[in-house]
């Protein structure tokens, strides 16, 4: 009966995985393919490509391009999860304070703080390199130099990383805001009256309440603006380039160039796909921690 | 059985909610499949009976937000009037360009039949057999000389469209019709010269004190000594390839005949530094910066002179732009010091062009409709009209422009500089996005400090090697 059972079940699967098949696969078969073969510089799927095995793989790993993009890639993704989760972590206890209190700014404040989230990213780019990072002309500059300060070179080499991790901040708290809001709304009321009948600070409440309590939020938020930030590019790439020198060539930029720039289609296949398992084998463990956490 | 008659069998609700699923994906396939059968089956449009093979065509075009692409698209119904052919205009970003062009082309999709290619990408499609080559369309009865009037092209425009079919072979073939020619030179503030007594410089030494003499003057002002162009793109080469060709560099021993390449050289190394010390006289923060912040920062009072793009003139003279319209001089790029002419490979200055090119693949009719589309957006009365109206200031593609446009200082150091420029910018080689590539991160290291023009000349020359021993060019 339980077999019969679960011949039925996974039978109501067959249409959700064949299109699944249909979107996935094939392209990632193809993908596979032109990471085990010679493309050289076409896109052509005119002749047959020759076998190379993992020589692909093998030319990626040694470059020293490949590993020092990936610094930058490890640096950008830490810097940007590391400041959005306890700033978005900060807005949404002061947002959820505010609803509690029914304060009149709380509803207009919650609109406009997902007004990033909803610019398209090329105008967040073209907005912050021109109009906020700019040296002579930016607003960040001018605000520095109102208060008596110097400018910073904000593109520049000391700087560029900084900057555009910065911009990434700007564009994506709204997303910790939103979905650590949701979470905090969802809390058990009595938890936090009984901390305060026994005399629970405010941040005691915050820590030994609050954020364990959100923990399974947190993983879920991190894992999708992880995932993000693997296959993250416009912004960098309008604001710097990848420059100046490699400064902010993270290896989704290295990727374009290989593809588009350079035309290493093989290489560049072999880098995606090299990509792809990086963010999956991440989001699988995040998965298996927020479910060890939840239960 | 078939599937869904198999789910269908056996009557629970969820069998039914599925078999019901899967029609619709079975259905939705059938008609999917019928569509695709009858659209390969009809091969696109068919000429209209008696008419000539062209008419009744749809041409694709894409194209990237030039000079006189606005123009292009408002007169499209006079070109789809006179000929019978329909044209789909697409208009994307420069970089969506060529990555929409290099998916099409080599996918075989067809959707588009002509582009606008540029100088450093086109030799690259011809490597690949994905544009045609326009010769026998120009020899053959389509042509109309009314509109074509090819002596009328500049010579750089017209040595820009043409190719060898095979690197450094002397069979060339044309591939393109001109939209555009744009030539590099020095654009600089006359009152500012006089204001500090400076004259136009013949050498890049004399170039390099005006900028120092400026900036100790004006920079508390915030007027800086030059600006140049610095983004790690294709855009550092043009900036640097400038004072590379100036100072007598080579990239290659002798292009296209040996291929080893030349980047430690002494002129490499010199243009190298000289590069890096324009920017000690720069606006800060322009490590990292495209041709936008160096028109701004020419129009706005931030800097005083550029070596750069003379197009430049379209906004730099535009009095609702620029703080200082009627002050702009134009003049040749400035040698390195003790360089002749005879010295310079192919010229200081350069022409680049960017050109009309049709797809390969396509089929016989729509590659006539795509050359007549072709030789009417590039015609002579088409120009004529863009420059009355001033969409192609800044640009002479045609003799013609140029004397509806003499008399503006821009307008001669364009002529004159065409008549230097070499049409090598970049080597029309294949393989120069690779070589571009590790040029450009090494010139801007240089740029930031991150390493000496003496490492970042080795640097290229290994890279270089590198990657034209990996395709057979040298031993």
């Amino acid at each position: 009966m339980q077999l019969k059972q679960r011949i039925r079940t996974r039978r109501l699967l067959i249409p959700a995985v064949s299109v699944l098949i249909l979107i996935n696969a094939l392209p990632m078969t193809l993908l596979v393919h032109m990471s085990v073969t010679d493309w050289g510089q076409s896109l052509a799927m005119d002749a047959a490509k020759p076998f190379v095995g993992l020589e692909n793989f093998a030319h990626l790993l040694s470059q020293a391009r490949f590993w020092r993009s990936g610094l930058v890639t490890l640096i950008w993704i830490l810097g940007s999860l590391l400041l959005q989760l306890p700033l978005g972590l900060a807005i949404a206890l002061v947002l959820a304070r505010a609803s509690r209190r029914n304060l009149v700014m709380a509803t207009p404040f919650k609109y406009v703080i997902v007004l990033p989230l909803v610019t398209a990213p090329i105008v967040v780019g073209v907005m912050w390199r021109f109009m906020m990072f700019n040296a002579t002309g930016g607003a960040l500059n001018a605000f520095l130099r109102a208060l008596g300060g110097q400018g910073i070179d904000w593109l520049g080499r000391d700087w560029a990383l900084f900057s555009v991790i910065l911009t990434d901040v700007w564009e994506h708290t709204p997303l910790f805001v939103m979905m650590l809001f949701a979470g905090l709304q969802s809390l058990p009321n009595e938890l936090f009256e009984a901390a305060r009948c026994d005399g629970a600070s405010g941040l005691q409440t915050i820590t030994r309440i609050t954020i364990p309590l959100l923990t399974p939020v947190i993983y879920v938020v991190v894992v999708i603006r992880f995932i993000d930030l693997m296959r993250w590019i416009v912004t960098i790439y309008i604001m710097t380039g990848g420059g100046p020198g490699a400064s902010t060539e993270i290896w989704n930029v290295y990727l374009y160039r290989l593809m588009f720039s350079r035309f290493e289609v093989s290489t560049g296949a072999a880098m995606a796909l090299f990509l792809i398992v990086i963010s999956l084998l991440m989001s699988i463990v995040f998965v298996r921690v927020t479910t060890r956490t939840n239960e | 059985m078939s599937l869904t008659v198999l789910f269908a069998s056996k009557g629970r609700e969820s069998d039914r909610v599925t078999a019901g699923f899967c029609r619709v994906i079975v259905v939705a396939l059938v008609l999917g499949a019928v569509v695709t059968g009858a659209v390969w089956a009809s091969g696109g449009q068919e000429p209209a009976p008696d008419g000539p093979a062209y008419e009744g065509q749809t041409v694709n075009v894409v194209a990237f937000a030039l000079a006189g692409i606005d123009e292009i698209r408002e007169q499209l119904p006079v070109f789809e009037e006179q000929y019978g052919i329909d044209v789909e205009f697409e208009e994307v970003s420069m970089g969506a360009m060529r990555d929409k062009m290099q998916v099409d082309f080599a996918a075989g999709t067809k959707q588009i039949d002509v582009a606008l290619s540029s100088i450093h990408l086109t030799p690259t499609l011809i490597a690949r057999n994905e544009i045609a080559p326009l010769d026998e369309f120009l020899s053959s009865d389509l042509v109309d000389p009314e509109l074509l009037a090819w002596d009328d092209f500049t010579t750089a425009a017209r040595e820009n469209i043409v190719f060898p079919t095979e690197l450094g072979g002397s069979d060339t073939r044309i591939w393109g019709l001109p939209h555009d020619v744009l030539v590099q030179g020095l654009i600089y503030r006359k009152s500012i010269y006089e204001k500090y007594g400076l004259s136009v410089p013949d050498t890049l030494e004399e170039l390099m004190e005006n900028a120092r003499i400026i900036n100790e003057g004006e920079s508390a002002n915030g007027l800086y000594g030059i600006s140049l162009r610095s983004l790690r793109s294709p855009q550092i080469i043009w900036a640097w390839g400038q004072i590379f060709r100036a100072v007598g560099g080579r990239y290659f021993v002798d292009y296209p005949n040996d291929l080893r390449p030349t980047m430690d050289s002494d002129e490499a190394v010199e243009a190298l530094r000289m590069f890096k010390e324009f920017f000690e006289y720069s606006p800060p923060g322009s490590e990292n910066q495209a041709y936008t912040e160096v028109v701004s920062q020419l129009s706005n009072g931030t800097a005083a002179q550029t070596l750069d793009d003379i197009m430049y003139s379209r906004w730099i003279e535009d009095p609702e732009e620029s703080v200082a319209p009627d002050d702009w001089g134009y003049a040749p790029i400035p040698l390195g010091e003790d360089v002749t002419y005879d010295d310079v490979a192919f010229g200081p200055s350069v022409s680049m062009s960017n050109h009309w090119v049709i797809n390969a693949d396509i089929s016989d009719a729509e590659k006539q409709a795509a050359f007549l589309f072709v030789q009417w957006v590039t015609s002579k009365p088409l120009f004529e009209q863009m420059t009355e109206s001033g969409a192609m200031t800044g640009i002479l593609t045609r003799t013609s422009m140029y004397e509806a446009s003499s008399g503006e200082a821009w307008a001669e150091a364009h002529y004159n500089a065409q008549q230097n420029a070499s049409k090598f910018f970049r080597p029309k080689l294949p393989e120069w996005p690779q070589l571009s590539d590790e040029l450009q991160e090494r010139v801007s290291k240089v740029v930031i400090g991150e390493l000496t023009p003496e490492q970042a000349a080795q640097e290229v020359q290994e890279a270089f090697t590198e990657i034209l021993k990996d395709v057979g060019y040298i031993q």
